[in-house]
């Protein structure tokens, strides 16, 4: 059988460097959670009634028809399930999808991938993808802190 | 909103927190096993394991969204948190061309237990300037022409690819390995030739 093992791969010269750069705050406010029994887990339902976006991105949350639809599974571990709109001081929309795990212990993860229009200033997004470190900021409030993937 | 702690006493009497005191972990190797974790701009990460992924095969399918084929013929995992193989043609990278990466497939860790991978990512010039993606002009088949859906991957020496991805594992509930279904992953890719393949370095975002 074909080995697909070459030991020169493992050195640890080839453990490569990554690293993380601020890139965009959110603020999320939610509106009171619904919680529903489904085949998966338990669907949890948040609406996104508002936040701010600091940093590279500055703007606000559009407060209508964005949410989370979070799946908590019988570990206890939550899936993360977030569909963001983002409007920026001028005008133009960008859409944040959130996807990562909600722990009992407070550990609060998310990689993001982000639409901008080709054509804006924000077009530095495409293609990326962020990684959020999630922070309760007041009862119905979550700050996200985005990092771009050095 | 959820009352935490209802649902902490909840979780506590099922004993599903069992997993999640992070230093007690039974199956975490000792603390002195594990690389030291490094920090930039306030996020904790950690080497967790490397994968080299073997490849053979790469189709592209120009379907509106271009869609490409890209089998695991194999594989080796090794590191301070998983070792193990890419199972052969255990799956492939089925992403669209100019989006995402979007990998499929599955390891077999040394005590033999299955991990499912879905790893999402991006390989790009390091220049890549997104407005080029939205034009893609196909020249019109000749009568009789057979589509050529066969492609080549550049190695990293000939052309600067930035590839990093954040792949979501599935591993079974009792097992060693449960930690990797509530952790969150960073990879880096590097591209290699002779033979083609991909060395992945995974760390833990902690």
């Amino acid at each position: 059988m074909e080995q697909f093992s070459i030991p020169a791969d493992r050195s640890p010269d080839l453990v490569a460097d990554i690293g993380f750069k601020p890139a965009f705050e959110v603020t999320l406010s939610y509106a009171p959670t619904h919680q529903e029994a489904t085949p998966h887990g338990e669907r949890i339902f948040k609406l996104i009634t508002g936040g701010t976006v600091t940093g590279r991105i500055e703007g606000a949350v559009y407060p209508h028809g964005a949410g989370e639809y979070s799946l908590r599974r019988a570990d206890g571990v939550t899936d993360v399930n977030g569909h963001v709109l983002i409007q920026d001081q001028k005008g133009e929309w960008l859409y944040v999808r959130n996807i990562g795990f909600a722990r009992m212990d407070g550990y609060y993860r998310v990689t993001s991938w982000v639409d901008a229009d080709v054509r804006s200033e924000h077009s530095w997004v495409l293609g990326l993808f962020f990684i959020g470190i999630a922070k309760p900021a007041a009862e119905g409030v979550l700050t996200i802190s985005y990092y771009e993937v050095l | 909103m959820i009352d935490r702690r209802e649902l902490l006493a909840g979780m506590s009497a099922a004993g599903v927190l069992a997993n999640f005191s992070e230093p007690s972990e039974a199956a975490e190797p000792a603390r002195a096993a594990l690389p030291p974790i490094k920090e930039m701009a306030g996020v904790r990460y950690r080497w967790a394991f490397s994968v080299s992924v073997f490849f053979k095969e790469r189709i592209a399918i120009d379907a509106p969204f271009r869609r490409t084929f890209v089998p695991a013929i194999g594989g080796d995992i090794w590191g301070p948190r998983l070792q193990g193989k890419v199972v052969p043609y255990g799956g492939a990278d089925f992403g669209g061309g100019g989006g995402p990466l979007d990998a499929h497939y599955i390891f077999q860790a040394s005590d033999g237990h299955y991990i499912y991978i879905n790893n999402r990512g991006y390989m790009r010039r390091v220049d890549w300037d997104p407005i080029t993606a939205l034009d893609r002009p196909l020249p019109p088949l000749k009568p009789g022409e057979r589509i050529k859906q066969d492609f080549v991957a550049p190695p990293d020496s000939q052309v600067p690819l930035r590839m990093r991805t954040s792949p979501f594992f599935e591993a079974p509930r009792n097992s060693p390995h449960d930690w990797m279904n509530h952790t969150l992953f960073i990879g880096h890719g590097l591209r290699r030739t002779d033979p083609d393949r991909t060395i992945f370095t995974y760390y833990e975002v902690l």
